[in-house]
């Protein structure tokens, strides 16, 4: 119960900051926006779609899944800024629960690529793609699982990589080939056998394929609950792992 | 003449600061690398390529060519850092020539992009990569006069929005769409008309169009001349406006 109040007021608090700044939230979505809008009539082309629908569909969700990687494993770097500045330190003197400060600071770039995939799914929804709104949350769901798995893994890489330019070069050679390897550019059913047997070892593969399979309308599929098993299961290691080493090694 | 020298030294000057941190290098290369084992697989099989030498052939001028984009509009940061860190002050002090102070800085990002390049296309040589030295030394001229071109232009805009919290969201505005619509990912040739139509206002597409004929050992297409006539006009007029902003502005 105590845990659940402080994640709130922390969570709370730093909605507040990011409330603040709309400017950073809608700079964030120039990229995403461009790839939707120029590099989907590319993936429409080699895919052989007929509909721009047929081809949102495709795509939306390996948009969502690398949005979801970046902001996840990337997440680190506020973290150590804030240990940096001595926000951390701050709130270790009142009486709020570690394990509540780090779950609200884990929940809120949850929040935050969430409210982005809505936009950018809404984005899609103006130019074509045609999804039911259950779907549409489902994969959303699945997108909340993996940023919190990136969020764990990148504040766990932070702890352990405590300067700033090795922590970059490390996550930077992390991310592009999980996000490679999880088909966010051209989706893995069509890429050679062995790269599927890799990506079958990256949980943010099954994600995308997942969330794949649930804007196309087949919500049923196999690979959705596979992908929200496996997504599920990591997110609870990965959380519990994360705050484990936070309350022994920061707070 | 003294244009000349006073180039040459900067270039020099420049050149061995980059040398003397090699990991820089070597981490600037992760992400091209990681685009090019994990990537090309993938393309391979969308463009039903026979062979990964065919799929490397289309995909390594592209990842150059976008390698040379990112490496040549983001240097605008470095000229601001070098701005506010006095750098340019203390040389403006010398009699050390504007335009070869410019020219220099602008050259040694040619010889950043020439090393990277080379590095790429020799781990994709390993992979199976085969081309002629003489077509890859003229793509690495196209590819020169591509980063001339971007430096350029970044230059003028740093010099234009000396922001450094604006001019990383213009940066970015702006880089994305042309390398897209450039077809550094996909190639144009699959593209939708509507995106080959846009392209071809695209100086940066021609980059990729021309670069990848050669590596594709077609030294006689068109495509190859006409990109290294619209590169060279527009790197000649890219740098001497960029030149004379520079000596108005600054120095």
């Amino acid at each position: 119960m105590k845990v659940a109040r402080d994640t709130w007021l922390i969570f709370q608090y730093e909605a507040g900051l990011l409330v603040r700044n709309p400017v950073n939230i809608a700079i964030t979505l120039l990229q995403p926006i461009t790839y939707l809008l120029l590099f989907t009539p590319f993936l429409k082309s080699v895919m052989g779609v007929s509909t721009y629908s047929g081809a949102y569909q495709i795509y939306v969700p390996s948009l969502l899944t690398a949005m979801g990687l970046f902001s996840g494993l990337f997440a680190g770097f506020a973290m150590l800024s804030a240990i940096r500045q001595g926000v951390i330190g701050r709130f270790r003197v009142t009486p709020l629960s570690r394990v509540g400060l780090m779950f609200g600071r884990e929940l809120i770039f949850v929040a935050l690529t969430c409210f982005q995939g809505v936009v950018i799914t809404l984005v899609a929804l103006v130019f074509g793609l045609r999804a039911p709104v259950v779907n549409v949350l489902l994969a959303l769901v699945l997108l909340g699982l993996m940023v919190l798995i990136g969020v764990s893994i990148s504040y766990v890489l932070a702890i352990f990589v405590p300067t700033q330019t090795a922590l970059m070069n490390l996550t930077n050679g992390v991310t592009e080939p999980l996000a490679l390897l999880a088909g966010v550019l051209i989706p893995l059913s069509v890429a050679p056998l062995w790269v599927q047997d890799v990506a079958r070892w990256n949980p943010f593969a099954w994600g995308s394929n997942g969330m794949r399979a649930v804007f196309q309308g087949n919500i049923d599929a196999q690979v959705v609950w596979e992908a929200s098993v496996i997504l599920a299961g990591l997110a609870l290691i990965a959380v519990t792992a994360s705050s484990r080493l936070f309350t022994r090694e920061i707070a | 003449m003294k244009l000349a020298r006073d180039t040459w030294l900067t270039l020099q000057y420049e050149v061995g600061l980059q040398l003397r941190s090699p990991v820089t290098i070597v981490t600037s290369l992760l992400n091209p690398v990681a685009f090019l084992l994990f990537f090309t697989p993938f393309l391979k099989s969308v463009l039903h390529a026979p062979s990964y030498r065919a799929a490397f052939q289309i995909y390594v001028p592209s990842l150059l060519c976008i390698t040379g984009l990112m490496g040549g509009l983001f240097a605008g940061f470095a000229l601001l850092a070098a701005m506010s860190q006095g750098v340019i002050g203390r040389f403006q002090v010398t009699p050390l020539s504007r335009s070869g102070l410019l020219l220099g800085r602008e050259l040694s990002f040619v010889v950043n992009v020439g090393i990277q390049s080379v590095l790429i296309t020799a781990v994709a040589l390993i992979f199976g990569l085969r081309l002629q030295p003489a077509n890859f030394v003229l793509a690495l001229i196209v590819l020169a006069m591509m980063v001339l071109l971007g430096v350029s232009i970044a230059y003028a805009l740093a010099l234009a929005v000396p922001n450094e919290s604006v001019l990383p969201t213009l940066m970015n505005g702006l880089a994305q769409p042309l390398s897209l619509l450039a077809g550094m990912l996909i190639p144009l040739s699959v593209a939708p008309v509507w995106e080959r139509d846009v392209a071809l206002w695209n100086p940066f597409a021609w980059a990729a169009n021309g670069t990848r004929a050669l590596f594709l050992n077609h030294i006689g297409a068109s495509v190859v001349w006409e990109a290294s006539a619209i590169l060279a006009g527009l790197a000649l007029v890219a740098v001497v406006l960029s030149a004379r902003l520079f000596s108005r502005e600054i120095a």
